[in-house]
């Protein structure tokens, strides 16, 4: 039995002191962090990780990866959603990914977001994507769990929260969210939050800006304690 | 039993002889599909009921988009033309429009869906086509569109739409006219896309058969071939 771990750098464990270059003061993005959530949920199984996160890894680039991987009936696939307003081209050539973020100061990042980066317009991207990995996996593979983070949980929470005058306007998004939220029960990584992290979860992780060892075990436990088997 | 068709132009039977207007020589767009378009030919050969929900312009996304918002009965056969992989549209929030109707006041939910085709990039948007302004198609294709990318984004929609409807409805048939999108078929892809030849220089449909009164689209002879061919596969 195997799990397979799918995310962003919250996946990676960007941060951690295992792949902290102390020296450069940067991290080190070979191989991701046996301190992050999946390895000490697999330790806490006694099964194999296989950590198939990306740092800086978006919605689709996710989706790819997890459509191109071969699974085991046995695996146990747990995948992370990340932030859904990044954005990735998929090249021809050996399927190479092309990321397009709102931070990137490129001409195509910026003309992107600029004039076709709408949210409602990708909030229905991430349910479609959501939906179709469980669809597809769903037979194939033992057990498979969805995360996301309570930054983007929050932004999908608010969309179900709009003002009465903007309600209707949101009307069948927020249907379709609702859907979501029963098919595929998303847990929330609330390690992320930087308000709340000190007091609860300890010190972030080594770059100030994702979450430490502590937060990453107690998500771990969390997880554990729903796909124990 | 109802027969439901999803498409672009082609399905909506755009050109056809009751879909245009022989005084002014131009197109009517008046939002109805025509009945000598394929999906209608099909029903009447079936005896069914026929409800054609083909969209003009329509790119893959916007037709999954009207699939996943349509409501379907168990005996359904859905039939799907998918479309060119160089559209693509952004879904905005839908707008209330308000109207009145026997002297009070309604308002409806509008779809806001902005479309972005190749066709747009050239010529200034025609007033019957809903979309943005043609500059954004112009700065789509010019620094975002990825044939590839759109190619890998069609499989996604029509695996999704097979996924959401095979156990609730009675069949579901796709069908596509883009080759390339065959030959980069994904391993991953679980569909059996049929492959029709529109616009393919040899034996094409459009070659074949005289076009339709807009000079653009398929007449109805092709009209006929397609709906033999697809009423020999669902039969």
């Amino acid at each position: 039995m195997r799990l397979i771990a799918f995310g962003c750098s919250l996946t990676f464990g960007v941060g951690l002191s295992d792949i902290w270059d102390y020296k450069k003061n940067k991290c080190i993005y070979e191989s991701p962090s046996k301190f992050a959530w999946p390895q000490l949920v697999a330790n806490k199984l006694n099964i194999e990780c296989v950590n198939k996160s990306k740092a800086g890894a978006g919605t689709k680039e996710i989706w790819f990866k997890i459509v191109n991987t071969k699974f085991k009936n046995s695996d146990i696939v747990i995948v992370m959603w990340s932030n859904i307003n990044r954005h990735c081209i998929i090249n021809e050539e050996n399927h190479s990914i092309q990321r397009v973020n709102i931070w990137d100061k490129d001409d195509q990042s910026k003309l992107f977001y600029k004039y076709f980066w709408c949210p409602s317009d990708f909030y229905l991207e991430t349910l479609l994507r959501v939906n179709h990995i469980q669809l597809f996996l769903q037979d194939k593979v033992k057990l498979i769990k969805h995360l996301m983070s309570s930054d983007t949980i929050d932004i999908l929470k608010t969309k179900l929260k709009v003002a009465k005058s903007d309600q209707e306007k949101f009307n069948i998004l927020t249907t379709e969210l609702r859907q979501v939220w029963n098919i595929v029960q998303f847990l929330e990584f609330d390690g992320v939050r930087q308000d709340i992290c000190d007091e609860k979860y300890g010190p972030l992780a080594l770059d100030d800006h994702h979450p430490g060892p502590l937060a990453h075990e107690k998500f771990a436990n969390k997880i554990f304690e729903q796909i124990k088997l | 039993m109802r027969l439901i068709a999803f498409g672009d132009s082609i399905t909506h039977g755009e050109g056809l002889q009751d879909k245009w207007n022989f005084l002014e020589n131009k197109g009517i767009f008046d939002g109805r599909p025509s009945k000598f378009a394929w999906p209608q030919l099909i029903a009447n050969k079936l005896k069914i009921k026929c409800r054609n929900l083909s969209i003009g312009g329509s790119s893959n996304k916007e037709i999954w988009y009207k699939i996943m918002n349509t409501k379907f009965l168990k005996d359904d056969i859905v039939v799907i033309l998918w479309s060119f992989h160089d559209r693509h549209c952004i879904i905005k929030p839908k707008y209330i429009k308000t109207f009145f109707k026997d002297g009070k006041q309604k308002t409806i939910l509008v779809d806001n869906i902005s479309q972005l085709a190749l066709w747009r990039v050239d010529i200034d948007a025609e007033p019957h086509h809903k979309g943005t302004p043609f500059s954004e198609s112009k700065i789509w294709f010019k620094h975002i569109h990825d044939y590839f990318d759109m190619t890998i984004e069609f499989w996604k929609h029509c695996n999704y739409i097979q996924y959401a409807l095979q156990d609730n409805v009675r069949l579901i048939k796709h069908y596509g006219f883009e080759y390339d999108a065959f030959r980069d078929c994904p391993e991953w892809n679980k569909v059996d896309v049929t492959f029709l030849p529109f616009n393919e220089p040899i034996n094409g449909y459009t070659e074949k058969y005289p076009l339709a009164h807009d000079n653009a689209h398929p007449g109805p002879l092709a009209h006929e071939e397609i709906a033999n061919k697809i009423l020999k596969e669902i039969k």
